[in-house]
């Protein structure tokens, strides 16, 4: 009788190393996923579609919906994520965990799109024949830029030069200077500011209209606890220690529009729940919004934002009238037109990251 | 279809490795053969007629060259080369002659090449090997279609190597030994060390590497030098990780094909390195272009030519450009100078073992700087010419320096004796790959153009 030469360590390390992998295979193919990816913002690949010869796609196309549907997908991404961070390759991570929190990558302009954006904004205030302001608040890692090792801030440094351009333009409103403190005014998680920080741009923004200035006492306050935002997200690692969404609105009665709806609030505690708990502001991102407090001494005001205006608004809705406000992300349309519709305005206030100001397509797109 | 991907890991290669093991020996062969055309036609389907060409023209060739057991006829032989080169000429070096031709004579002579057929360097080879070994009566004419056509488009080694002899495969392929569990386990083992290589190590260089190539200005001396190096790295555990995966694949079903590295960066000369390095490549034009030339049997020129010869043909093997040949002589000139003055020069034998190490890598590398094909751009950086590296150079340079020092480690030092978490290494490997795949999506080998 032939000897048997091998133990059974052999054929289970073998049988069950490849119908692990064969049944995470299936899995993917199989199991039915939701078709919205939560911790990405977007939906998975869809079903590879009917092959054609003469354009092969399906290779691709199966790859793509397999790499969507791994089992245990988050869980190998924060294994890779961890793995880099431990190699010293945090860099190369969409989001860089540093000093405590999750940053950005530092933002630049080789191609000086600054000013071109300043000159751009002149322009079409011109047009709609009102006095304009500016905010770009200096990121989370330029605030915080001289706890990291030098290496790491000679990037962030590089951000001054934006800030070079932008203040040498009286109409821009430096919200956030150098030395402010970067854990009051930004969230660890994410890439938003605070309260506290969009407090500091509304004060900036009140004075500069010779409007009454309100502490956040004379608002209405609600925090949720256990809020993990867009940069934690990016960075495809794990946190344990959430942030705390606080949001405040004022005591009058508002109305808010958004794209058409009507609410008679400016904050969605239901939001907070959800992946995005950044929403609970205004709903999250429309393309036009109004807001309207018929208390409010000041006029007019006509905001071309990002995502970064959408805690800043309901503070200086205690202080205009009407607010309305264009996301060129959602807007179909340009600026001119969405001026418009706004009708008569007294003010107009830009507010970007700089990330945005400088290489969002869609803003380069629509402010004429 | 590529290994470093999840269609392959999660459905190809468990299901034909399961069920290769349960079939009976009678239809093992038509799986395999089933199996290998699926792999290679799932990148373009259209790429199935070109092996399936090969297939037909090789196999049917050899048999109606021997047929009457008569010895084949050198026209014969010339004939089946020339068929078998045909495609190749058509569709990797078509368009670098035309092109060659329009900056020479200044005609125009335009031609688009379609798209490269995944392996057509491989595969052309290892036919042409088989009709060659044939003709030399150094192998039996395979009259079974599905034997031969298995040889011709066996999947683990299809696209990029090891070059195998039909003699090395045939008495396996006609065994059709079933593959027993201490194999797979070791096959499996050796596919997870390929793969880290791959996917852990070779992408991560790529990574640094394509950050640099972008931008020679920016990166400065500091960057080219650590951008060459990443990529002389990137290069490597690219190809060794697919050769490991191709034998550890064939080892799971039970064959066994050449090795094709053997830690070349240890290699002390330039003729020590071409030893270690692609090793079924280097053998093939060895067997089939130098010997046949006269090899070193002519006298000392006649040598040098040959050797010039054999390797302005291994350059241009490797790409359809001038800077491919412009390696391949480069290290044609070094190896003859190496032959002619070093390898028995008392001084040189006296140089310390890890300078002269060293040394070859070095060579290796500024070889790998013709290879990439960034010209005079990558030189002038590595010599200077644009002066300092921008923060986010050195900085991402930084970032790099343990995962440089693990593939320094890795290429440079000799194989551990004994590894006590061998047992563990396979399963952690391959979950840190799946993260990494998760992680980065889809990335071709670099090797699989040629």
């Amino acid at each position: 009788m032939k000897e048997k030469r091998f133990c059974i360590g052999d054929r289970a390390a073998v049988l069950l190393g490849l119908c692990l992998l064969l049944g995470m295979g299936l899995f993917a193919l199989l199991w039915p996923h939701p078709e919205f990816i939560d911790a990405e913002r977007r939906y998975r690949a869809s079903a590879p579609s009917a092959p054609s010869l003469t354009d092969w796609k399906t290779d691709q196309e199966i790859e793509s919906f397999l790499a969507d549907r791994v089992p245990l997908r988050n869980v190998l991404v924060a294994a890779d994520s961890l793995a880099e961070v431990a190699t010293a390759r945090r860099t190369e991570l969409d989001a860089w965990p540093v000093a405590g929190a999750f940053l950005e990558k530092p933002v630049t302009d080789p191609e000086g799109k600054t000013a071109r954006r300043l000159q751009q904004f002149e322009s079409l205030a011109e047009k709609i024949g009102a006095k304009w302001q500016l905010i770009v608040p200096r990121s989370h890692g330029y605030l915080l830029r001289k706890k990291m090792n030098g290496l790491l801030q000679s990037l962030y440094d590089q951000e001054a030069r934006i800030y070079d351009v932008l203040t040498s333009d009286a109409r821009f409103l430096d919200v956030l200077p150098d030395g402010t403190e970067a854990a009051e005014v930004y969230y660890r998680t994410d890439h938003h500011w605070t309260l506290q920080g969009a407090w500091l741009a509304y004060a900036a923004c009140c004075r500069a209209d010779g409007l009454p200035v309100y502490s956040l006492d004379e608002f209405n306050r609600s925090s949720f606890p256990g809020f993990f935002g867009t940069t934690r997200s990016r960075s495809g690692l794990p946190a344990f220690r959430g942030d705390t969404l606080e949001c405040a609105e004022p005591k009058d009665p508002v109305i808010l529009t958004a794209d058409g709806e009507t609410f008679d609030h400016l904050i969605f505690p239901g939001r907070a729940e959800t992946y995005d708990g950044y929403t609970v502001y205004l709903d999250g991102n429309h393309g036009m919004t109004e807001i309207l407090n018929p208390a409010a001494s000041g006029g007019t005001l006509l905001v071309f934002k990002d995502s970064f205006a959408n805690c800043l608004l309901p503070l200086l809705s205690a202080d205009y009238r009407r607010i309305v406000a264009v996301d060129a992300r959602y807007y179909t349309g340009n600026f001119s037109r969405a001026a418009e519709a706004a009708g008569a305005v007294d003010r107009i206030l830009f507010v970007y990251s700089a990330d945005s100001l400088i290489n969002d397509t869609s803003l380069a797109g629509k402010v004429k | 279809m590529i290994f470093s991907s999840f269609t392959f890991l999660l459905l190809f290669m468990p299901c034909v490795l399961l069920l290769y093991r349960v079939l009976p020996a009678g239809v093992r062969m038509p799986f395999l053969l089933a199996a290998s055309l699926l792999f290679y036609g799932w990148g373009n389907p259209a790429w199935l007629l070109l092996i399936f060409f090969s297939m037909v023209l090789n196999w049917g060739g050899v048999l109606l060259m021997t047929h009457g057991g008569k010895k084949p006829s050198k026209a014969a032989l010339a004939g089946m080369i020339v068929l078998n080169l045909l495609p190749l000429l058509w569709f990797k070096y078509a368009g670098f002659l035309a092109d060659t031709w329009t900056r020479l004579t200044g005609i125009p002579l335009d031609f688009t090449a379609p798209g490269l057929p995944a392996g057509i360097s491989f595969f052309t080879f290892q036919a042409m090997s088989y009709v060659i070994d044939v003709y030399r009566e150094q192998a039996k004419p395979q009259k079974n279609f599905v034997t031969f056509s298995v040889y011709l488009s066996l999947f683990p080694q299809l696209v990029a190597g090891p070059i195998v002899r039909y003699t090395d495969l045939e008495a396996q392929l006609i065994a059709r030994p079933k593959p027993e569990y201490p194999e797979m386990r070791e096959g499996l083992r050796r596919f997870c060390t390929g793969l880290a290589k791959k996917v852990l190590l070779a992408d991560a260089m790529g990574r640094l590497w394509g950050s640099i190539n972008g931008n020679f200005a920016e990166a400065g001396a500091l960057g080219a030098w650590v951008g060459l190096l990443a990529f002389s790295f990137q290069i490597f555990f690219d190809f060794s990780g697919y050769s490991d995966m191709a034998i550890g694949l064939c080892r799971c079903m039970g064959f066994r094909i050449p090795e094709n590295f053997d830690r070349p960066y240890r290699a002390r000369s330039l003729t020590d390195f071409w030893r270690r390095w692609h090793m079924t490549l280097t053998g093939w034009f060895r067997t089939y272009v130098y010997i046949p030339l006269g090899g070193s049997r002519r006298g000392r020129i006649r040598r040098d030519l040959n050797v010039l010869v054999v390797w302005a043909l291994t350059g241009l093997w490797h790409g359809a450009g001038w800077n491919f040949v412009l390696w391949g002589l480069y290290f044609a000139l070094l190896l003859i100078f190496e032959k002619r003055f070093l390898l028995e020069n008392r001084i040189w034998q006296k140089i310390p073992g890890w300078i002269r190490q060293l040394l070859t890598f070095l060579a290796v590398m500024l070889g790998w700087g013709l290879f990439s094909g960034f010209g005079s751009e990558l030189w002038k950086a590595l010599w200077g010419g644009y002066g300092g590296a921008s923060a986010e150079t050195v900085t991402r340079c930084a970032a790099y320096v343990p995962m440089l020092l693990v593939c320094a480690a890795v290429s440079f030092l000799p194989a551990p004796k004994k590894n006590p978490l061998r047992r563990f290494a396979a399963p952690v490997l391959m979950f840190l790959c799946l993260a990494a795949l998760a992680a980065q999506g889809y990335a071709p080998f670099v090797y699989f153009q040629f």
